[in-house]
């Protein structure tokens, strides 16, 4: 299901797709993480370009013409089984007619056109990219996470950037998933209103804050593995300073481990902590 | 009066330095605790001096003044030789930059270097003197590199002078933009930022919808203290005693702990056993001046044609907006505001203006005595004014 993380700034969206997308690869699968604030983001040309060079990066397309070659008939049938889906994109790449569909190996070739070595000069399409990127992913029948960072961007560029993610994110069976982020709550707010292409419900899924059950022994095992000893007590006078917050929280825990070093202790008592927080509320950072 | 010499110049640095070492502390103390890290003040206050003596020793520091950014592609070129910096000795870069039969086996092996870690095309325009209109589009490449560098080793990306870009209207460098592209990095690589600059600058890195909006801590840097100058002076005057608490404050009271011009009264007062009185010293330093008075009411002039009267009202103390009709205060503010970035203004207090340098403000004024700072007054506030 595609996602849309909308929620105060500094909360830790990034850190927790980020987390999402190195689970994905240890057990194979594709995660494209794309921060659209980055300048080089000028266009839904310049997006593409980027999704088809992180893909080929990631060997998406060629592992899959590489499974075909193993399967030999098996694999045909396979191809023969999404070929409904198949279809149906495959006519985004222009691989037209039935006798092409059922051949995996053209459907590959023109994957490979659009997410192989392509020069650097071309201007791909976002449509055929990510109908490349849709057509591996069900032929693999391995996830493909594009993470859009910063995608209130999107409304600076021609609308058919929408469209295009709009439609590519139409079917509910896809393996291809897109979770969206972004810093601007009120252009993210517009970007997926209602009425806009972008608009799904229940995309918005708000972060949970962290519990303290899951805090304390995270924390503890932490400061152990620093020779910092840290009790549930102590965590727990930390998150009542912290309120929770995700940063705010390490913030004092990095003074804490700080003090702890300089002076030489290897226990975190309530001075200590007393003094972390205060210097951590001193920061900017923290909401007066 | 002592010489002007290179070494009483590298002394007089070396003891403000020494004396300011509080502040070199607080900062050494942010860049432990924290991945971004801002320091900010009003002009002239040696917020360079400072960083760079916090950071002295260091091997890991990118260092990137965006005064000499004049395109994104000069930009990139800077960000560039500043990585190669880290990878190989100076001397061996500016060997490397021979033409090939010229060059040592030293200067072959950098190249082979900086081709390795940072890729042939960044490394070329490490080498290069300025960057072409071509490389504009390079700057995303070059930072890629930078923080694939910080995978192995620590890299600490120092941007100095943040409002330098703000300065002249229609610059191509967008440091909001930079500041974007260094984000989106740090969020995936692990270096160090260090933004450091004047005070107007803040807000491009720390307003609600900047790049580091949350995510900083932000040092204020002040004019030199009471007690940092009276440190400063021991140490210069060392081993004799030096001058009376009395003449220290005295001096301090018209200079305005101004670093620069303190520490020139200060040089012209050494070598006597009985330095004369801060009012004879500063006359002498107006009366020396080689036309810097006149050039700084030219660019006040340039940047607002209200400048050059601000700043000569300011100077005696009078208030911006004395006798100024309501209708016309917004733009009295706006003027305000473009000298103070441009840093020929302070605005050391809320409502509180002065003239930045102070020999620039007596001699404009014609007397030799301390003044109050010019108040707003009679100012009505704005809410749409930009500050």
């Amino acid at each position: 299901h595609h996602v849309l993380l909308l929620e105060e700034r500094r909360i830790g969206k990034t850190s927790i797709i980020r987390a999402v997308l190195d689970r994905l690869r240890s057990v194979g699968g594709v995660g494209l993480d794309i921060d659209l604030s980055d300048s080089r983001f000028e266009s839904p040309e310049d997006l593409a370009f980027e999704i088809a060079a992180m893909a080929r990066a990631a060997a998406v397309g060629v592992r899959e013409r590489g499974f075909l070659r193993r399967q030999g008939a098996k694999a045909t049938k396979a191809a023969a089984g999404v070929t409904h889906v198949a279809a149906e994109i495959a006519t985004t790449l222009g691989v037209d007619g039935a006798g092409d569909i059922k051949n995996a190996s053209k459907i590959f070739d023109a994957v490979q056109a659009q997410i192989g070595d392509i020069d650097t000069a071309a201007r791909p399409k976002l449509s055929s990219v990510l109908a490349a990127l849709e057509l591996a992913a069900q032929f693999s029948d391995v996830p493909i996470i594009v993470f859009l960072d910063e995608c209130q961007r999107l409304l600076e560029w021609d609308p058919v950037a929408q469209q295009d993610l709009a439609f590519a994110m139409r079917r509910t069976d896809s393996n291809l998933v897109f979770v969206f982020a972004g810093s601007n709550e009120r252009a993210l707010t517009q970007l997926f209103a209602e009425g806009m292409p972008l608009h799904r419900e229940g995309l918005r899924r708000p972060v949970s804050p962290i519990l303290v059950d899951d805090w304390t022994p995270a924390l503890i095992e932490r400061f152990a593995g620093l020779g910092i000893r840290a009790t549930p007590q102590t965590i727990l006078t930390i998150l009542q300073a912290s309120g929770g917050h995700p940063e705010r929280t390490m913030t004092v825990c990095a003074i804490a481990r700080t003090w702890a070093e300089d002076t030489g202790q290897d226990d975190l008592n309530d001075d200590l902590i007393q003094r972390a927080i205060t210097d951590a509320k001193a920061q900017n950072s923290w909401p007066s | 009066m002592a010489e002007l010499t290179a070494e009483l110049i590298q002394r007089l640095h070396h003891n403000l330095d020494a004396a300011r070492e509080q502040d070199t502390a607080r900062l050494q103390a942010a860049l432990q605790s924290s991945h971004i890290v801002g320091v900010h003040g009003e002009a002239e206050i040696g917020i360079t001096s400072v960083v760079s003596h916090a950071l002295r020793g260091r091997s890991d520091v990118v260092r990137i003044d965006l005064d000499k950014a004049t395109s994104v592609g000069e930009l990139a070129r800077l960000f560039a030789l500043a990585t190669a910096r880290l990878i190989v000795p100076r001397t061996a870069l500016g060997l490397a930059r021979l033409g090939p039969g010229l060059r040592p086996s030293s200067a072959r092996a950098a190249i082979a270097d900086l081709d390795r870690e940072l890729g042939v095309d960044v490394a070329h325009l490490a080498l290069s003197d300025q960057a072409s209109p071509d490389d504009d589009d390079r700057l995303p490449i070059v930072l890629d590199r930078l923080a694939m560098l910080s995978e192995r080793r620590d890299v600490l990306i120092w941007v100095d002078h943040l409002q330098a870009p703000s300065l002249t209207p229609r610059h191509p460098v967008d440091v909001g933009q930079l500041l974007w592209d260094l984000r989106s990095r740090q969020q995936r690589n692990p270096f160090r930022l260090l933004l450091s600059g004047h005070t107007v600058a803040t807000s491009e890195a720390t307003g609600p919808n900047a790049a580091f909006y949350g995510a900083y801590q932000w040092l204020a840097l002040t004019r030199p203290s009471d007690d940092q100058w009276t440190a400063y002076m021991r140490a210069l005057w060392a081993p004799s005693p030096a001058p009376l608490p009395s003449w220290r404050e005295d001096l301090l009271a018209l200079t305005g702990s101004h670093p620069s011009t303190t520490m020139l009264a200060l040089a012209a007062a050494l070598d006597h056993d009985r330095p004369a009185s801060p009012q004879d010293l500063v006359r002498r330093l107006v009366r020396n001046d080689p036309g810097l008075t006149k050039r700084a009411l030219q660019h006040a002039r340039t940047l607002h044609r209200l400048g050059g009267g601000l700043v000569e009202r300011i100077s005696r103390g009078e208030g911006p907006y004395v006798g100024v009709p309501k209708a016309q205060q917004n733009t009295v503010g706006r003027a305000l505001a473009d000298l103070r970035r441009a840093g020929l203004l302070t605005n050391p207090a809320p409502s509180q203006w002065t003239v930045t340098n102070p020999l620039t403000a007596i001699a404009l004024r014609g007397i030799v005595a301390q003044i109050q700072p010019a108040l707003e007054e009679d100012h009505v506030e704005d809410p749409h004014l930009v500050s």
